[in-house]
């Protein structure tokens, strides 16, 4: 039955019959109408693909089941494209998927290429979706066998290779990277989810019970320090206005980058289908994967100073890990994250049960829904390539008038995290981090990387030894995953343990230099050594994976310390992939303490009088007393920013706002002032 | 403090009010061009969430005053984040209702960490749906009845303390002795389907009936599952030839054990409005939610979604909880440690 339907016939014959009813004009325009949608939520971090289905889903009811998918696919399809844009503009990644891209496109837009790493990350959307898509759709009759073969072991190994990733991601600095992917693994161990049950490091809070949520931490680690540096520096987000280019011309340049590097878009788009077709892996590790490729295989990179590449690899596998997430969803039942989980239930409502069927009795509805994300890819691609040119002008907007806003709608998207106050507190703590990880060169993607596979490596860890035993590494998935991974770290590897040694070799006079990078390595040290002291108690097997990471903290960064006390490098050995660039200037600390004062302030306020209205008046404030805006300017932005955010989050997506002094005293005296 | 005002109000209204016609008006100017919040305690995706939605479209015009009806998610700590805030937090003047886990309303009872509510002082709207949760295994694993589960080693998928599959591969294990091995950490119930499908487990507990009829409705046609047992208050009709657990008891002990384990399938889909709201919004609620479960569309679109409708009112809801709680306290006890906790 499932060879019959499976034949190349049946599937030519399901295809075209698809594409024909994608044909029609009502159906290309609903479809037009999720692009127009997707492409909105994807400039708003915190808003994607979720909020999308479940706004748009009721009314998909009266609609037949191509025009509901069209609708719904052509929303979700476009959210990882326009996520480019505050990306690289802001430093801000609009979805979990772009934080790899902030890294090299950040850095291209402060040179003032904006419009050259737009246009590349919009090529390499548009040609990495549409292969992804077309590589799912040819091998649609493998993909069952395949997403079968790969269990726990398979897993276990491929959060192995993601993690291997810290080798090629750290640059110069191994030993920061090291000890910065321990830290992150030790973070994704926060909450409830160990092995026994037992909580792990939550301070009692239920805020933590879950998991860290990543959203915060993310706009944290990587997009509070750029808005960091703007502020304090007070400059736009071009450093050099005079040799800004914003002309077609840019953006072609940056399109024509990318089919010059056509292999690895390639590459790169594949990587992310098959990725995504994988179910546990989770979203937010394939970009970064996709970055470390990109790294470790072109040559002559400049990857963190605002190398193309790093714009076109990891845009080129977030846009196709969609259609390898559509297909699990589709031929599983298996929701690969929120976002298909919510997609199921669409599928449900138009009576479609996600099986083996959709691969044969619905191939048509499954072709309609490649063909969808094909075709959203291909006019979402066109729309922004359209529009770049005046997004990129934003780069030439001053601090004063940008920095106000941009942090404001920060927190706002910070708190779609978990839609906790925590996730507040998460958003300054994790920018402090990162901000000061940034002036002391530490590169925050090992960082990263340790928090989103670390989960991953535990629970997969415990599933493959407690079924096989020490068996699992020998199945023959592992074998090949674990040998991938060894051939593309191995120099890496060996490159940075020469390094170290070579670090420490190179100086023998004992000239001890306590400077304030000590400092803040000492810091980590004695934060890593108290976690390590509250997991003593702990489980054999709930310490097991958190331990293992103190201990690579503790080792790589007291060699760290001894390095930065006694054998203190030169800064041009500083350089690290992915952390920053030259660009990076001193800093004044008084500038930074009252930068993340305001934060602070803000936070106090938003306890007192609401979220919303303590937002109205940082914005004002922070405008007129900080940045000296004249009062026009700041009100007019203060007001429009407050209503648009009010309008989308309050009437539109019905957030659970974090309760307030005021907003206490107020409900209670409600149930009063009703009975008069 | 607010707490008391909000009581004081409330009896002195309900004393006021009571027998007079002036309540519904009251209500009815209360909630005219109002909102309501449904509080969902679980992201986007889920039954519990596509229930609240199915809910909060049509209870609306059942509430006098005909309010707009807004759904929101509060995912977080297996609902427990949402119980708290709808216990309190939420404002108590009947704008805010919410659905949790059906094991939340049991979990201070078995002294679950963090469940410090009182079950008793909320208000209960009622359950849409009662379930039966089954244990299932795939077609090739080598247990394919419960008596199998006596003979063969099953290895259970599981993902996490406290959560449904390991609670009841938990429970027959400790409680009626079949030879399971849980193997837990799976991100979801739906990885462990998968894990199951390729023959890394041989099934997983705790799924309930209507979502295998359902998200899952190939499996039951194509028999690709055995179902091994089942579990709810009282046997499912849909499935006649699946061993009931009470059946299964050996003592009057055990059974009492189970009754009360299995006590939140009576109850799957729980609908509750915060402590202490106003007497007259309580029961309007109360009575907008049972006129919902008997509103031709709500019913229909739930058979669209194939979403059980088998209603239980607010207050038989209270009623059940009551008798819960009235357990004594080593049988409450005995039950803790066959669920695991």
């Amino acid at each position: 039955m499932w060879r019959e339907v499976g034949t190349s016939s049946a599937m030519a014959h399901a295809a075209l019959e698809a594409l024909l009813a994608l044909g029609d004009p009502v159906r290309l325009a609903i479809l037009i109408a999720g692009v127009l949608v997707g492409l909105v939520l994807g400039v708003i971090p915190g808003l994607g693909g979720v909020v999308g289905l479940t706004l748009l889903i009721p009314f998909t009811y009266k609609l037949d089941t191509y025009s509901a998918f069209a609708l719904l696919l052509g929303m979700a399809a476009v959210t990882t494209i326009s996520d480019l844009i505050p990306a690289v503009l802001f430093g801000v990644p609009g979805s979990v998927g772009a934080a790899a891209t902030v890294i090299d496109g950040h850095a291209l837009a402060k040179q003032g290429q904006a419009g050259r790493a737009l246009g590349a990350g919009y090529a390499a959307a548009l040609i990495g979706g549409v292969m992804g898509a077309l590589l799912l759709a040819a091998v649609i009759p493998l993909i069952r066998p395949f997403v079968l073969y790969i269990g726990s072991p398979e897993l276990l190994s491929f959060s192995i290779f993601g993690m291997s990733m810290v080798a090629v991601l750290s640059g110069r600095a191994p030993l920061k990277g090291f000890a910065g992917a321990g830290l992150g693994i030790m973070l994704a161990m926060i909450g409830s989810g160990s092995p026994t049950g037992n909580e792990r490091w939550t301070f009692g809070t239920i805020y933590l019970w879950d998991h860290l949520p990543l959203i915060p931490f993310t706009l944290g680690l990587f997009a509070m320090p750029e808005l960091a540096e703007m502020a304090i520096l007070r400059t736009s987000i071009a450093r050099n206005p005079k040799n800004l280019d914003f002309s077609v011309a840019a953006q072609w340049q940056g399109a024509r980058d990318a089919l010059r590097h056509w292999w690895l878009v390639l590459r790169c788009g594949w990587l992310g289908a098959l990725l995504g077709t994988v179910p546990g892996l989770g979203a937010a590790s394939i970009d970064w994967i996709a970055y470390g490729h990109a790294v470790r295989s072109e040559k002559n990179g400049a990857f963190g100073e605002g190398d193309i590449r790093g714009v076109i690899a990891p845009e080129a596998s977030n846009n196709s890990k969609e259609g390898g997430h559509l297909v699990t969803t589709i031929a599983f039942g298996v929701p690969s994250g929120v976002s298909m989980a919510v997609l199921l239930s669409a599928f449900l409502l138009h009576g479609l049960v996600p099986g083996p069927d959709m691969l044969t009795k619905h191939l048509d509805v499954t072709f309609l829904i490649m063909w969808s994300l094909t075709i959203a890819h291909v006019i979402g691609g066109a729309i922004c390539l359209a529009a770049s040119g005046t997004f990129a002008r934003l780069a030439l907007v001053p601090a004063g008038k940008l920095v106000p806003i941009v942090l404001a709608l920060m927190f706002l998207s910070a708190f779609q995290g978990s839609q906790s106050w925590g996730d507040l507190y998460s958003l300054v703590i994790f920018g402090a981090v990162g901000w000061v990880m940034k002036q002391f060169h530490w590169p925050r993607p090992p960082l990263m990387l340790g928090f989103v596979l670390g989960a991953v490596f535990e629970r997969n860890y415990f599933i493959s030894t407690e079924i096989y035993g020490w068996h699992w590494l020998l199945r023959p998935g592992v074998l090949v995953i674990l040998g991938v991974t060894l051939w593309v770290v191995a120099r890496p590897l060996r490159d940075n343990v020469r390094d170290i040694v070579r670090t420490f070799r190179r100086n023998h006079g004992l000239h001890a230099r306590f400077t304030s990078a000590a400092v803040f390595n000492l810091l980590i040290i004695v934060v890593t050594a108290t976690a390590f002291w509250q997991a003593a108690a702990w489980p054999w097997q709930a310490k097991l994976v958190p331990q293992t990471a103190v201990y690579l903290v503790l080792v790589a960064a007291t060699l760290n310390l001894a390095m930065e006390v006694f054998f203190a490098p030169g800064p041009a050995d500083e350089q690290a992939h992915g952390m920053d660039s030259r660009l990076a200037e001193p800093v004044p600390l008084a500038a930074s303490v009252r930068h993340f004062g305001w934060m602070i302030g803000f936070l106090a306020l938003a306890y007192g009088i609401g979220l919303l209205p303590a937002l109205f008046l940082l914005i004002l404030l922070h405008s007129r007393l900080e940045f000296r805006q004249r009062w026009q300017t700041a009100v007019i932005s203060a007001v429009l920013v407050t209503a648009l955010s009010w309008l989308v989050f309050d009437r539109i997506f019905a957030v659970v706002w974090p309760p307030s002094l005021l907003g206490a005293i107020v409900s209670a005296a409600g149930p009063n002032f009703a009975f008069g | 403090m607010t707490n008391l005002i909000v009581k004081a109000a409330a009896v002195v209204t309900l004393a006021a009010l009571s027998g007079t016609p002036a309540g519904a008006e009251d209500v009815a100017s209360f909630y005219h061009g109002n909102t309501v919040h449904m509080v969902v305690g679980f992201s986007p995706g889920g039954g519990y969430d596509l229930y609240a939605r199915v809910v909060a479209k049509y209870i609306g015009k059942h509430i006098p005053g005909d309010p707009t009806v807004v759904t929101q998610n509060m995912a977080g700590a297996g609902s427990l984040r949402a119980a708290m805030y709808l216990y309190s937090v939420a404002p108590k003047d009947g704008t805010t209702i919410g659905i949790f886990s059906r094991g939340m309303p049991l979990s201070p009872l078995f002294k679950l960490p963090g469940a410090t509510f009182d079950p008793a002082k909320f208000t209960w709207l009622g359950s849409v749906a009662k379930d039966t949760i089954t244990c299932i295994s795939w077609k090739t694993s080598p247990v394919k009845s419960w008596p199998d589960l006596f003979k063969h080693e099953y290895k259970a998928g599981g993902e996490g303390k406290g959560a449904d599959p390991d609670v009841y591969a938990t429970l027959i294990k400790n409680s009626l002795g079949a030879k399971v091995k849980l193997v837990t950490g799976y991100p979801g119930s739906s990885n462990i389907s998968l894990a199951m499908e390729r023959g890394e487990v041989d099934g997983m507990c705790g799924i309930s009936y209507s979502t295998l009829a359902s998200k899952h409705a190939d499996w039951v046609k194509d028999k690709d599952i055995n179902i091994l047992v089942q579990g709810a208050l009282e046997p499912d009709p849909a499935l006649p030839k699946v061993p009931f657990m009470l059946d299964l008891a050996k003592s009057k002990e055990q059974k009492q054990i189970l009754k009360l384990t299995l006590a939140p399938q009576a109850m799957a889909r729980p609908f509750v409005a915060p402590p202490g709201i106003p007497a007259d919004r309580a029961k309007a609620l109360q009575t907008a939610f049972m006129d919902t479960m008997k509103d031709p569309e709500f019913r229909a679109e739930a058979k669209k979604l194939h979403l059980d409708v088998s209603p239980m009112s607010g207050p038989e809801l209270a009623g059940l909880l009551k008798t819960l709680y009235a357990k004594p306290a080593p049988l409450v006890q005995e039950a803790r440690s066959a669920l695991g906790y």
